[in-house]
């Protein structure tokens, strides 16, 4: 019966603690019926509408902030025969999926998520599409990625030192003409492709410049003739004269979503450095949705899709949710710790 | 609502039977701290549709309420076609039932996923458990989702004891528009299904664990009201239709020994939800040392139930692309673990 006891116990404390705490305030103040029927208490839900080119939507938001630190063993969305695509392929397939990281003593990096929504769209009373998204979003996303539809832009940037390595003597001698030294900062525009180069939104295994990508100088001086020089650097079934510019998805194990060097302050609505924008949705029909950081539709294509769209920054700069150094897109990213204890991945 | 009554037993009655009865002294009275009830629901039939039911307060943007009248709401026995043909069922039966009891964290025994029993809870605390029919092992089990193995063969439920329901929600979401939710969901069961609370001395507060397992042969969610403009037609229906076939959901809630799900309200009327990290910290907020935490996290991984989504079919329609409908087969999530989440309420 003790344990019961302390169970009624534990009970009464919680219900004290209550009491205690109201009574806390510097004065109670009696609430006239009028008033307390003014009280819903629904503020985190509402519902909204939108209108465009004849679709109806409804979208359900929550008002919630989220910190989690997860791992799902297969997240498998969208396996069905698909023209043109491998058999038992699915739209996403991602295993050992996690959000956040886990450190060496492990307490957590958790990833951020603010206001989780529901939105359908209607074709007159036809849904035609369903999508699950979230304000903002931050943290690292990681997996073993077998297959990607969506639309998920990747900015490489960083110093030439690891094209240089890379690079045999002859494509050295071409960089050193264009006035690429190995500290010069290039960059270049990634995406979903495929093996040939090709754009490749649906069931993609690769991700790598798209043909007639081109290095770009990000911040030099040589603009003019760097630049025009650079040009000949356009990237062409999957490589840069003899440089590869595609990868495997399953090389980038774990990917930074928004500006992971920007610290959030927990006293702010916001989560600082957070990409916009993130969805995951499935269509009936090619649909167009709301992008929640231009507020401007955009098609999505039918089936599973996921959305990690270019976002403004805190300065209004357009950035890409996802950026990599070229070390890391020639090398690929290893895969962060996500586990507890000694295990670091497939818990 | 046609019939509604359940029966309601001793939770003697659902032990074992023993071949001999056998006087207990005051001592071993003293002992014994379980304590509750176990029911079976017998006749169940819920019939709304002749009620008005509304949700009100629900607000759009500019704070402006949207009205939810609800509509078609039952519960009966399978075979109820959509509602159509309603008849009573029984839910939960003497040797499986329905439980609501006091029980000694040792005692309450969860089934791990791949057979084994486990105990979740952390010893020597009293726990209120409210249980739903016991998922079982051994040829007594029943498949959770008739012809659809991989949802398991554990359930306790058999096929007369399964559960039609359905209702239709009317979103009046703007002047001359009203979005329809019509759910109808075919051979329902939540076997195994269970909610665990008890008082943390560490933490001063109520915690629990919780786990719902849903498993349906089918869920149909219809965007129009049958009869109305272009849904009279069975294919009108059809195309209007998000069938999930062959689908369950196995949502875990905490692992009691290392991570109870922890409920608290902010100063400012939010709510916090939150499962912490299992080996950083004592409730006490002590350090571990490696060891422990290396422990406690292949206990935790182990032992404690993982989130499972599987819809085995998803299609909108009955014939493809070409009316319109799209089939996007098989979706899932399988074996989510949570090593910590944190979810607060915000106002918009």
């Amino acid at each position: 019966m003790n344990s019961v006891s302390r169970f009624l116990k534990s009970i009464l404390i919680l219900l004290c603690t209550g009491v205690a705490s109201t009574s806390a305030s510097a004065k109670m103040i009696e609430m006239a019926d009028k008033e307390l029927s003014d009280v819903s208490g629904q503020a985190f839900i509402n519902l909204t509408t939108d209108q465009n080119a004849g679709i109806d939507y409804t979208r359900i938001n929550l008002g919630l902030k989220v910190e989690t630190q997860l791992n799902i063993k297969q997240l498998e969305l969208g396996k069905y025969p698909r023209a043109g695509e491998p058999v038992d392929s699915a739209d996403i397939l991602i295993n050992n999926f996690a959000l956040g990281t886990v450190n060496a003593d492990d307490t957590v990096n958790p990833f951020q998520i603010t206001n989780p929504y529901l939105e359908l769209a209607y074709d007159g009373n036809k849904v035609v599409g369903v999508r699950v998204g979230f304000d903002e979003a931050k943290g690292y996303l990681s997996g073993d990625i077998k297959s990607l539809t969506g639309n998920i832009p990747i900015k490489i940037e960083g110093t030439a030192s690891p094209i240089f390595d890379a690079a045999n003597t002859f494509e050295d001698v071409l960089l050193t003409l264009a006035g690429v030294t190995r500290r010069t900062r290039l960059q270049a525009d990634a995406g979903l492709v495929t093996q040939g180069g090709d754009s490749d939104l649906i069931r993609a295994t690769y991700s790598g410049l798209e043909n007639g990508q081109r290095l770009s100088c990000s911040d030099c001086n040589l603009t003019g003739f760097t630049d025009a020089l650079l040009s000949l650097f356009s990237s062409n079934g999957c490589e840069v004269l003899s440089l590869p510019t595609c990868f495997p998805l399953g090389n980038f194990q774990s990917l930074p979503v928004g500006n992971l060097n920007l610290a959030d302050n927990p006293n702010t609505a916001a989560i600082e450095g957070a990409a916009r924008g993130f969805f995951l949705s499935l269509q009936t029909q090619d649909v167009a949705w709301r992008d929640k950081d231009s507020n401007a539709f955009r098609n999505v294509l039918a089936g599973a899709f996921l959305n990690i769209p270019n976002y403004r920054d805190e300065n209004g700069n357009l950035v890409a949710p996802i950026k990599l150094n070229f070390e890391q897109a020639f090398n690929g990213i290893a895969r962060e710790d996500t586990c507890l204890g000694s295990a670091t991945v497939g818990c | 609502m046609k019939g509604l009554y359940s029966l309601l037993y001793g939770a003697l009655i659902v032990f074992p039977v023993q071949a001999k009865m056998l006087e207990m002294n005051d001592q071993q009275l003293a002992g014994v701290n379980g304590q509750g009830i176990a029911f079976s629901l017998e006749g169940i039939l819920l019939d709304a549709s002749e009620s008005s039911i509304f949700i009100n307060d629900i607000t759009n943007a500019a704070g402006e309420n949207i009205p939810i009248s609800v509509h078609e709401f039952y519960l009966a026995s399978t075979g109820s076609n959509k509602g159509s043909n309603l008849q009573p069922v029984n839910l939960g039966r003497l040797s499986n039932p329905f439980k609501l009891q006091f029980g000694n964290g040792e005692d309450l025994l969860t089934l791990r996923d791949d057979g084994v029993w486990v105990q979740t809870t952390p010893d020597e605390v009293a726990i209120l458990e409210l249980k739903f029919p016991e998922r079982l092992t051994g040829v007594m089990g029943q498949p959770c989702i008739a012809g659809f193995a991989a949802a398991g063969t554990n359930c306790s439920s058999r096929l007369g004891e399964r559960l039609d329901a359905g209702i239709r929600f009317d979103f009046q979401v703007a002047a001359g528009r009203t979005d329809i939710l019509n759910i109808d969901i075919v051979e329902l069961i939540m076997d195994g299904s269970y909610l665990r609370l008890w008082g943390d001395e560490a933490r001063d507060q109520l915690v629990g664990e919780a786990r719902t397992n849903i498993f349906a042969k089918r869920i149909d969610l219809m965007s129009c009201i049958p009869g109305s403009l272009n849904c009279a037609s069975d294919q009108e229906q059809a195309d209007r239709t998000l069938s999930l076939s062959d689908t369950y959901f196995n949502i875990a809630l905490g692992y009691g020994k290392s991570q109870p799900l922890l409920f608290d309200v902010t100063s400012d009327g939010q709510f916090v939800i939150e499962l912490p990290n299992p080996v950083s910290r004592a409730a006490n907020g002590s350090a571990r040392s490696a060891a422990e935490r290396n422990a406690i996290a292949n206990d935790f991984y182990t032992n404690a139930p993982e989130t499972n989504i599987v819809i085995g079919n998803l299609r909108s329609g009955n014939n493809g692309i070409v009316s319109g409908g799209y089939n996007y087969g098989r979706n899932s999530i399988e074996g989510m673990s949570i090593n910590y989440l944190k979810a607060t309420s915000r106002d918009l």
